[in-house]
């Protein structure tokens, strides 16, 4: 009886893997599908190429099949994506993206605006600084010390020896 | 002859030796950090190198290609972290050898093969390549075309992808080469109305942002992870009996290496694995591997430094990359007008002949470097990541603006960091968004060109025989994947019928 039941369950989870959808990979071939099919779009806009010019392959001719390449191959990922499941095939579902990812995102961003606003050196430590304590580093002397040299590392290669006028 | 007389006028100038001893410093210092491997650390150094005298520069990078390959076994023996992905198979059978308190023989043969890997590679380079250059210089644009596609082709097979998103990650690396003005017609494609960007999009704001940028954003989703260090002790020469028990896989792990490198778009990683592989299946100790065999890591780290000449060797003679780290050199080398070809054979003797001695000279210096200073190597695969990654990331940002001392670089730099975290995240490597992108540029002027000669025939492709075999390859390239599904499919199940 329990060895029934053991098949039962095993019978059901196996339909239920085979009617499931991969959501993640679906998304991402609408995706795909969308920006290319955008950009197939846009290359209806490129300008018209003069006469005298206008031999052998045109300018929109290669995007647009380098377009459908893609466009096929995200049909190929969206089939893939809702086909069943064969016997034997775990389709884990993806770990959802960290905060930390997000905020180490935006300090990136952050860190290109530092630049463009109050410049390259107070960016550089504030960036180094606060990303080091989101990641959880609380050793502060070390810190300040590596910091505070890669600072001046970054000036004499940078400045001095490429010459480069830095914002 | 003259080559090697070359190779060797080379090594003997003063200033070459330094810049060999720089880089094998820094490429396994770089490679014994765990994520922070060869591309990101080439594609860290391309501001830099695209400022420098041709030679040395090119030179530079592959010295730190070279030596990154094989720092990354002294992580992958002692914390059980490859610290690049060609270091992966070593991991197998290093740790369990550290783990026994053997740390020091398992670096010493680690050290070893890789330099006997690595110097017998250089030597297939140095004769293969001009070789194949010779070859080259009866390709057209047809031929010149179909290379390129079967190098595409290549994408298909590469280890721990699926197919399809190669393709996809290639073909999207191509449609970024379209961005800019067109060439022949003076077009503007993808610009959307940015004057920055009609010059196309620079690929070395794109690497570091790939590689250097979505990298950072990776760990920071690491940040908990502990690696357990096994106290090193000193790299040993490996003894006459270790040596009487490997020198045969050394030599296996180096054919497999150097042939699997010189297909385009494998490398290291993939050479490893099958050398590994190969390697277990027909060793006496076969019970022995996982739990510690020198045969394991001696095979891993020969076949993955041997596949560093290999992949040169296509990225030299023909422009087709190699694989990742190939593809950043290559993208360095277009950056500074070199374009690889039997043309560079003639026009720039000197810098071939730059890169292989230097990439000898790595090989020999590392085989000492690794031998006198694996334990201090060893400390640095424990730099806190809070303090590194920051750092990397200032360096890649300052690096992207000061090509052209544009913010609208940093920009561009910032859009492919988040871009390659994001591809990262759902299968897409950025290894083939580069490939895309260097090699969609000879197949659409190749293809143009072509269009041209062929007076609008493109059919015309199909009757040059070198055309004819490179499309053939890269239809068997494209579905040996399935091919290999398929027969393990049938293999399953046989065996399972024979079980009932």
């Amino acid at each position: 009886m329990s060895d029934i039941s053991a098949n039962d369950t095993e019978a059901e989870s196996n339909l239920e893997a085979e009617s499931s959808i991969n959501k993640e990979q679906l998304v991402e071939a609408i995706a795909i599908g969308a920006f290319s099919l955008t950009l197939l779009g846009v290359t209806f806009t490129f300008r018209e190429v003069p006469e005298i010019l206008a031999q052998g392959i045109g300018p929109a001719v290669f995007p647009r099949a380098v377009l459908l390449l893609m466009l096929i191959l995200s049909v190929i990922l969206g089939v893939r994506a809702v086909r069943p499941a064969r016997s034997g095939e775990v389709r884990k579902a993806m770990k959802p993206i960290p905060r930390i990812a997000y905020i180490s995102a935006g300090m990136l961003f952050l860190f290109a605006v530092g630049l463009l606003t109050i410049g390259t050196f107070p960016s550089l430590l504030i960036f180094c600084f606060a990303l080091s304590l989101i990641w959880g580093e609380r050793r502060y002397l070390p810190m300040t010390i590596t910091f505070i040299l890669f600072a001046v590392a970054v000036y004499v290669l940078f400045e001095i020896a490429l010459g480069t006028n830095l914002p | 002859m003259e080559a090697l007389i070359q190779v060797f006028n080379f090594l003997a100038d003063p200033y070459n030796l330094a810049l060999i001893l720089i880089g094998t410093t820094v490429g396994v210092f770089v490679g014994a950090l765990p994520g922070l491997g060869s591309v990101v650390m080439i594609s860290l150094f391309l501001p830099f190198v695209i400022r420098m005298e041709p030679v040395s520069g090119i030179a530079l990078i592959s010295v730190i290609y070279c030596a990154a390959t094989y720092g990354g076994s002294i992580s992958a023996i002692l914390i059980n972290t490859p610290g690049t992905a060609a270091a992966a198979a070593t991991t197998f059978d290093g740790y369990p050898l550290a783990q026994k308190g053997q740390a020091g023989r398992a670096l010493g043969v680690a050290t070893f093969s890789s330099a006997i890997g690595g110097i017998l590679g250089i030597i297939v380079m140095v004769i293969a390549t001009p070789l194949l250059a010779k070859l080259a210089f009866l390709f057209g644009p047809a031929e010149y075309f179909a290379l390129a596609i079967f190098g595409i082709s290549m994408l298909a097979s590469i280890s721990g992808n699926s197919m399809v998103k190669n393709f996809m990650a290639g073909a999207f690396g191509i449609l970024i080469g379209t961005a800019g003005t067109d060439f022949a017609t003076g077009v503007e494609r993808f610009t959307f109305g940015q004057a920055d960007l009609s010059e196309g999009i620079r690929p070395v704001q794109m690497m570091i942002g790939l590689f250097a940028g979505g990298e950072l954003i990776r760990q920071s989703t690491k940040l908990g992870q502990k690696r357990t260090f096994v106290a090193a002790t000193v790299a040993k020469l490996p003894s006459v009996g270790d040596l009487k028990r490997i020198w045969k896989t050394v030599l296996r792990g180096t054919g497999i290496g150097t042939f699997i490198g010189i297909l385009p778009a494998e490398g290291g990683t993939v050479a490893a694995m099958i050398a590994y592989n190969q390697e277990r299946k027909i060793s006496k100790n076969k019970d022995q591997f996982g739990k510690g065999a020198i045969e394991g890591v001696a095979a891993a780290e020969s076949a993955n430094n041997a596949a560093t000449g290999g992949t040169m060797v296509p990225t030299l003679a023909l422009g087709i990359p190699g694989g990742g780290s190939t593809a950043v050199i290559l993208a360095a080398m277009l950056i500074l007008g070199l374009r690889p070809g039997p043309q560079l054979f003639n026009e720039q003797p000197e810098l071939l002949y730059g890169i292989f001695g230097a990439m000898l000279g790595a090989n020999i210096y590392f085989l000492f470097l690794g031998m006198v200073g694996a334990k201090l190597f060893s400390r640095i695969s424990l730099v806190p990541t809070t303090f590194l990654w920051p750092m990397v990331f200032v360096m890649a940002a300052l690096g992207a603006y000061s090509l052209q001392q544009n913010l609208f670089d940093v920009g561009i730099m910032l859009v492919f960091a988040y871009s390659g975290y994001f591809l990262k995240r759902y299968g897409y490597s950025p290894a083939p968004i580069i490939m895309g992108l260097i090699l969609g540029e000879l197949i659409e002027v190749s293809l143009k060109q072509s269009y041209l000669i062929y007076d609008g025939n493109l059919f015309m492709i199909l009757k040059q025989p070198f055309a004819v075999l490179f499309l053939a390859l890269a239809v068997i390239g494209c579905s040996s994947p399935l091919i290999g599904k398929l027969l393990l499919a049938r293999k399953v199940k046989g065996q399972a019928s024979v079980k009932s």
